[in-house]
């Protein structure tokens, strides 16, 4: 018959295997951010920072101080791989190598050891050298920064003005999608419920490093911005959602947000500096809100819409780093020669992440862009030796340009449907296999993939098998391509689905 | 409700607002295709399988249709050339992700029929490879994990539904998998084994271990309906039968449980071909005489008997009490019934008794909860005030002294909805039971001191005037009384006595207060005490006060053990109340009676449980039939009880089992389980419903009111013959909360709350489709007893036996998720046995500490009365000074240890308090 139980559950209390030093860490985090589920990923990143990893005793007493089943903090866990749950190798974040698609173009990345997560880009494929210090809180101010802020506050009609000036010059989001952010504000003005406003920081694209380079010169632009929508839409919490891995960047905002609170510009409204949990989908706007609320990093189906239901159903104000920076130029603020990133308030400016075999890789402001190949003369030329073989544009679900059309019109190429995306722009050689590029990309996906939705999980896990071994026939990959666009959740498998769709049509010599 | 109309494939059909597309076309009939939604009440859309994808008219993106609501004039296509194509790659890579070998291992269930139906290929982008072993750790239910195609209906299952929290969707992209708490495998984590996931599942990466094992069942020849006997919700089951055997059970949707059970309602049914189950009626044998000390179960019982024929049985059962009464009158005989039974049979049980035996020493397990006297008492109404399901309108539940998710686990599954979607659970228990994860406030009280917490919260709410005025002006009595009863009991006094910081005490009794809606319950930690009455009038008083009755969401419920404690009440099995709680003394009331059953009737009020069996010790009672009772084990004190049921000259017990009390019968009927029986019950919301045999009784067993009926026609009474419909009938017109039932009518609708509102004379009924919970909070402008309900006096000051040098320790008694009372139905059920197989007594790590004991060695736990031998297990949820042991074990009967002083009022036993001492036997 059955047999018995021999198991027999511990309810003695006694931590199993605990840590006393883990669990003193938990608590005194809990006391510091509150004993609450918002801010179960800030805990465990805290114990990563410090001991290397979070264990399974810690996990327990987590759940046990938030009075969280064990399985819904362990989802959480293991959801962030920033979390670094259960392992026994410390998570390391300072690495400018990182073995993904633009590093392993340039060098032998197979002896990944000195990687803490190999294959996962770090954004700084541009390998520059951090030191450069940005604009500080006096500098910023005494340029004239944070004056529109002040003037809101004393003037609350201004905000009607500021409102109508951004649906006027049509400012649009910088995240790919070029939504219109003044939709945006009034969907969360229309929405009953106190707003919230989110600075995602999360960049995570492919070989993208923009949003990085906007906050390592300019961090207190983006604080301006992210202050004057909170006052428009009546926002009392802000939230700067960055990127874990970003480690530099995290002092560097700690201090301005410390400086602008201290200034008292802030009264009145509550500036939150969070990580995110090491995952691309954590940009994903209500992947990012999930976060915020101490839950898996997985996108929800809209509608409804974060502005209408976002962060704990309050409207919510998502846009990123760019999308805020750029805002400066409505209320006034404009180009000045020493600061070079205000270059981006030029309404015709584009800021690309310029990568991959070039002579000076990085972030390149550009206005007027005539053709792909003008970015390669940005970047210092192509390396010595090489023929170009074309670009890749807009990360991981791109587009792989040829040489040929690199040269082309970019007006008659976006015309044409190519996005840009995010603007990074990986140069490749005529050597360089344009099939393993794309297995790579895909293979970013897969990796990136949150892996709720169906197509998406197990449809980039095919595609990225199958374009490195060719394990599927067109027809299949055909029903891949429409599985993933027409059927995912989010954008991720839905641009994973046309990327491949690319692919299929742009590399016909794949027929067998 | 308003109603519309979409257009789904070309057709138009009606919906509702509120529903998605998926559920309103389901409901008409469209069958769309899906697989992660899951229409069942409480399961919210996934959205995550991508296989109820539909056009939209005038949409570009195909929307899944179990996320999409249902709104007038919506066009929806789930059968386009491109919704059919995405559904079919969709479903063929969902296909890929089940192994090659874990197809073949499950070749049916409702993937592999979606596959099918929208004509997919399985094979088309390959299988995973085959990674894990088939884990068949847990007894009830077996872990295929290379079958899995994560879809989250187990997770939803177990998060959302059952809110059992085990389940998790862990990891990220390809590498996201099925987890049990950290990680572990099911049968190590902290799984309570309700199998809703199991039941949810649609590959077979979780099935019931009895439906994969190597054997492969039978095919389920039918399936029949019942209501589970475990508890007072009244969940139905669907029994799956074959081959004379329940294979495997389900939940059906029933108004108690809409397809939940707990791991009682699905693992226990397979009791019912126990090879201990009695099929013939047995007498005893001349040279077996009754021996005081024998505590014998099973097998060894039956050497003490013979079989006999049912003519010989009952004749020779009967003969023992119509002797009995003849030489020394009907005030030597006893009744006790059970509440496991149906109405009918409680009935004609109660009727026999006074009827054939000529008395009124009738009573039955109720007695050991006796939660319910205190409300009547109040009220004059002894049922529920309110519905469990109405917690979701509730914005504070208060619960004292009960443990729902052991006793009450679908009960309790309502309540953590509610909790989850805001209602502020406040927990008064000394034991930290698990739904303290969930509660706003946990009142750790020391065990027996309610009274004092209670009253502090009532004094703090009339003395910063948080009661309400309107309503203890209007609607009560005794509010003066209360006012200088509760004198003494400032927070600070309260803290002291029942170690509850003051401070709580009062964000508890504001909370409470201020809430548009609270809603009270209690259990038998408030009633099993010697002032168990007291405990429960304190709670009443609490929220009458509070004016929390009579309101969606405001109401007062006590939790009670069995499934027909509410019915057999109502019918009549006890000694002081004729059926309906009807007055004994009463001369109109009796005549009424009398003239109906056509017989003299007794007028004292008879003895209870536990005073018939002091009674047989002073040889007042000398005839005893038991009927689905065992008081050699559920009575406290068990050394005496046996003592008292060996004394007797006459006892006829049936049964489905040979129980500890069987031993000292003179003639044991075989009986009927209630699964094997028809019908009706009524569950603790007032629900009556109708069942009937989902398989037959084994060998000649026979359903207890039909056994009932042979005897009382061996006693020559004239009602014998009287059918199950006659029977109802009598009842539903004897029984005034009854009124306006009757069997036909009932047996349509299969279930009806009670009372019902009579619009139309003849049929006169409330549909049951309309037990809609806005009038089914009762006594909203006045109480059965009159305007005004009543709060009792009270002190709580009795004690029962406190602990002194010699048993240093209080001794609490209580059950186990997996075994439900004496045992006899769940230890005989091989999956709850395999899960819960042995007693243990938990004790405090600090006591574990002080008496240096050891998890693998055992221990004696002995008391005034008695001792039993058990392994001790450390348990920080228990007090210091505490000591806590289940009821359901024979080998460790902690009825050996408890004692027997009881409650004034209710007659209930003190099995929630004595003293007690731990002997290591090393």
């Amino acid at each position: 018959m059955h047999r018995k139980l021999e198991r027999r559950k511990d309810f003695s209390g006694r931590p199993a295997g605990g840590d006393v030093a883990e669990i003193g860490l938990i608590d005194s985090a809990l006391v510091r951010l509150g004993v609450s589920r918002d801010c179960l990923l800030e805990v465990m990143l805290d114990i990563r920072d410090k001991r290397g990893s979070v264990t399974e005793a810690g996990l327990l007493h987590l759940a046990g101080r938030l009075r969280l089943n064990v399985a819904e903090v362990y989802e959480v866990a293991t959801s962030y791989p920033a979390v670094n749950y259960g392992s026994t190798e410390s998570y390391r974040t300072e690495a400018d190598s990182c073995g993904d698609l633009v590093c392993a173009l340039l060098r032998d990345v197979t002896n990944s050891q000195s990687y803490a997560r190999p294959g996962v880009c770090r954004g700084r494929c541009d390998r520059a050298s951090r030191g450069d210090s940005g604009r500080v809180f006096d500098e910023f101010r005494a340029a004239g920064g944070y004056s529109i802020v002040e003037q809101l506050r004393q003037e609350p009609l201004l905000k009607d003005r500021i409102l109508q000036d951004i649906g006027r010059g049509h400012a649009v989001g910088r995240a790919g999608n070029f939504f219109p952010v003044g939709r945006k504000w009034q969907s969360t003005i229309a929405a009953s419920g106190k707003p919230v406003v989110i600075v995602n920081a999360n960049e995570g694209e492919l070989a993208t490093f923009k949003d990085r380079y906007i906050l390592e010169s300019d961090p207190h632009g983006v604080l301006e911005a992210a202050l004057v929508a909170a006052l428009v839409i009546g926002a009392n919490q802000i939230f700067v959602y960055l990127r874990d891995d970003y480690v530099h960047l995290h002092t560097v905002l700690r201090r301005a947000i410390d400086d602008v609170v201290a200034s008292g510009l802030a009264d009145g409204r509550q500036i939150d500096l969070r990580r995110s949990g090491g995952a691309y989908i954590c940009g994903e706007e209500t992947a990012l809100i999930a976060s915020l609320e101490g839950r898996p990093p997985r996108p929800r189906e809209r509608p409804p819409y974060p502005t209408e239901h976002g962060y704990h159903n309050r409207p919510t104000l998502v846009h990123n780093v760019e999308t805020f920076y750029r805002l400066r130029g409505i209320w006034g603020a404009a180009f000045e020669p020493t600061v070079p990133v205000t270059g981006l308030l030029a309404p015709d400016a584009a800021l690309f992440s310029v990568s991959g075999r070039v002579r000076q890789p990085g972030p390149k402001l550009v206005h007027g862009l005539p053709t792909l190949a003008a970015l390669i003369d940005e970047a210092g030329g192509i390396c010595d030796g090489d023929e170009l073989g074309g670009i890749v544009i807009g990360g991981a679900a791109g587009t792989i340009v040829s040489a040929e059309l690199c040269h082309a019109s970019l007006q008659d190429l976006l015309a044409s449907g190519l996005r840009l995306g995010t603007g990074s722009a990986i140069v490749f050689n005529r050597n360089d296999d344009t099939g393993w590029i794309a297995a790579r990309m895909a293979g970013f996906l897969a990796r990136e993939s949150c892996g709720q939705c169906s197509p998406c999980r197990v449809g980039t896990t095919k595609m990225a098998r199958a374009l490195s071994d060719g394990s599927l026939d067109n027809a299949a990959l055909d029903d891949l391509s429409v599985a993933m666009s027409e059927a995912s959740i989010c954008g991720l498998g839905r641009s994973a689905g046309k990327f491949l769709a690319r692919v299929i049509h742009t590399a016909p010599e794949r027929q067998r | 409700m308003s109603v519309f109309e979409i257009e789904v494939d070309g057709r138009t059909i009606t919906a509702k607002f509120g529903q998605s597309v998926l559920e309103a076309a389901l409901a008409a009939g469209v069958d769309m295709p899906h697989l992660c939604a899951c229409t069942r009440e409480g399961y919210q859309p996934i959205g995550t399988c991508r296989t109820c994808l539909v056009e939209l008219d005038g949409d570009d993106e195909l929307v899944p249709a179990c996320r999409q609501s249902a709104a007038p004039g919506l066009k929806v296509n789930s059968d386009s050339v491109r919704a059919r194509r995405t559904r079919r790659a969709v479903v063929e890579l969902l296909a890929s992700e089940m192994s090659k070998e874990a197809t073949q291992r499950h070749p049916d269930g409702l993937f592999h029929r979606l596959v099918q139906r929208v004509e997919a290929d399985a094979s088309r982008f390959g299988h995973r490879p085959a990674s894990a072993d088939v884990d068949r750790k847990h007894p009830a239910i077996t872990v295929d994990s290379d079958a899995c195609i994560r879809c989250g209906k187990c997770r939803a299952a177990c998060q959302d539904v059952q809110v059992n929290g085990v389940i998790a969707l862990a990891g990220r992209g390809d590498g996201i998998h099925v987890a049990f708490d950290t990680g572990l495998p099911m049968g190590d984590s902290s799984c309570v084994s309700c199998g809703e996931c199991a039941q949810v599942c649609p590959t077979g990466a979780l099935s019931y271990s009895v439906l994969s094992t190597i054997n492969a069942p039978p095919p389920i020849e039918h399936v029949g309906e019942t209501v589970c006997p475990f508890c007072s919700v009244g969940c139905r089951v669907d029994l799956h039968v074959a081959e004379d055997r329940i294979v495997y059970a389900e939940g059906a949707d029933g108004p108690a449980n809409h397809g939940r059970l707990c791991v009682k309602g699905r693992f226990g049914f397979s009791y019912l071909r126990h090879p201990d189950r009695l099929t013939t009626p047995l007498i005893r044998r001349d040279d077996a005489p009754k021996v005081a000390s024998h505590n014998l179960r099973g097998r060894e019982v039956l050497d003490l008997f013979r079989p006999a024929s049912w003519d010989e049985a009952l004749d020779h059962a009967a003969r023992g009490f119509r002797s009995l009464r003849e030489s020394r009158g009907g005030d030597v005989l006893a009744v006790l019934g059970s509440a496991k039974g149906t109405n009918e049979a409680a009935y004609v049980l109660q009727k026999l008794a006074r009827t054939g035996f000529g008395t009124n020493h009738v009573d039955h397990c109720t007695r050991l909860c006796a939660s319910v006297p205190p409300l009547a008492e109040a009220t004059g109404f002894s049922a529920v005030t309110i519905p469990i399901e109405q917690i979701a309108q509730a914005n504070v539940a208060l619960i004292v002294g009960s443990n729902p998710e052991t006793n009450h686990p679908v009960a309790a599954s309502y309540m953590k909805n509610a909790i989850r979607r805001g209602t502020k659970l406040i927990l008064i228990d000394p034991y930290c039971q698990s739904m303290v994860r969930l509660a706003t406030l946990h009142l750790q009280l020391r065990p027996g001191t309610d009274v004092a917490l209670l009253s502090a919260m009532t004094r703090l709410v009339i003395t910063e005037g948080l009661y309400d005025r309107q309503f203890v002006n209007e609607r009560l009595e005794g509010f003066d009384e209360l006012v200088q009863r509760v004198v003494p009991y400032t927070p600070d006094v309260a803290e002291r006595i029942c170690g509850v910081p003051a401070a709580m005490i009062a964000e508890a009794a504001r909370m409470f207060a201020n809430a548009p809606a609270a809603m009270t319950f209690w259990g038998m930690g408030a009633s099993q005490h010697v002032h168990g009455a007291d405990n429960i009038r304190a709670t009443i008083a609490f929220a009458m006060v509070c004016g929390q009755v009579g309101r969606p969401g405001a109401g007062l419920h006590p939790l009670r053990g069995q499934n027909n404690v509410q019915g057999s009440c109502d019918a009549g099995l006890m000694p002081n109340y004729f059926p309906g709680y009807r007055s004994l003394k009463d001369t109109t009331q009796r005549n009424d009676f009398s003239n109906r059953w056509s017989a003299e009737l007794p007028e004292e009020k008879g003895l209870t449980v536990v005073e018939i069996v002091d009674a047989i010790r002073c040889d007042r009672i000398k005839g005893l039939y038991v009927v689905g009772g065992n008081p050699a084990m559920a009575n406290p004190d068990l050394a005496a009880t046996r003592e008292a049921l060996a004394r007797l000259d006459h006892l006829v017990v049936q049964d489905i089992f040979t129980t500890e009390t069987t031993a000292f019968a003179d003639v044991i009927l075989p009986a009927a389980a209630l699964a094997e029986s028809a019908g009706t019950v009524t569950n603790t919301d007032r629900i009556i419903q109708v069942i009937e045999p989902a398989l037959p009784p084994p060998g000649d067993a026979r359903e207890d009111w039909a056994i009932v009926c042979g005897m009382a026609s061996q006693l020559g009474l004239p009602w014998a013959r009287m059918s199950l419909e006659a029977t109802f009938n009598e009842m539903a017109a004897m029984v005034p909360m009854l009124n306006g039932f009757n069997w036909r009518w009932l047996k349509n609708e299969r279930c009806a709350r009670y009372p019902i509102k009579a619009k139309d004379p003849g049929q006169g009924i409330q549909p049951a489709s309309a037990l809609t919970t806005s009038h089914d909070s009762l006594f909203a402008t006045d109480f059965p007893r009159g305007n005004r309900a009543q709060l009792a006096a009270l002190d709580g000051n009795r004690t029962s036996e406190l602990p002194d040098g010699r048993f240093p320790l209080t001794l609490v008694t209580g059950r186990l998720r997996e075994h439900w009372h004496t045992g006899s139905m769940t230890r005989r059920a091989a999956i709850l046995d395999a899960l819960s197989p042995e007693a243990l007594v938990h004790i405090n790590p600090k006591d574990f500490e002080r008496f240096d004991l050891a998890s693998d060695r055992f221990i004696r736990v002995e008391t005034r009365r008695g001792s039993v031998s058990v392994r001790p297990l450390s348990d920080r949820r228990i007090q210091e000074g505490v000591i806590w042991l289940p009821m359901s074990f024979f080998e460790a009967a902690a009825n050996e240890l408890t004692i027997s002083k009881l409650d004034d009022y209710t007659r209930v036993p003190a099995y929630k308090f004595c003293a007690a001492r731990v002997v290591d036997s090393r």
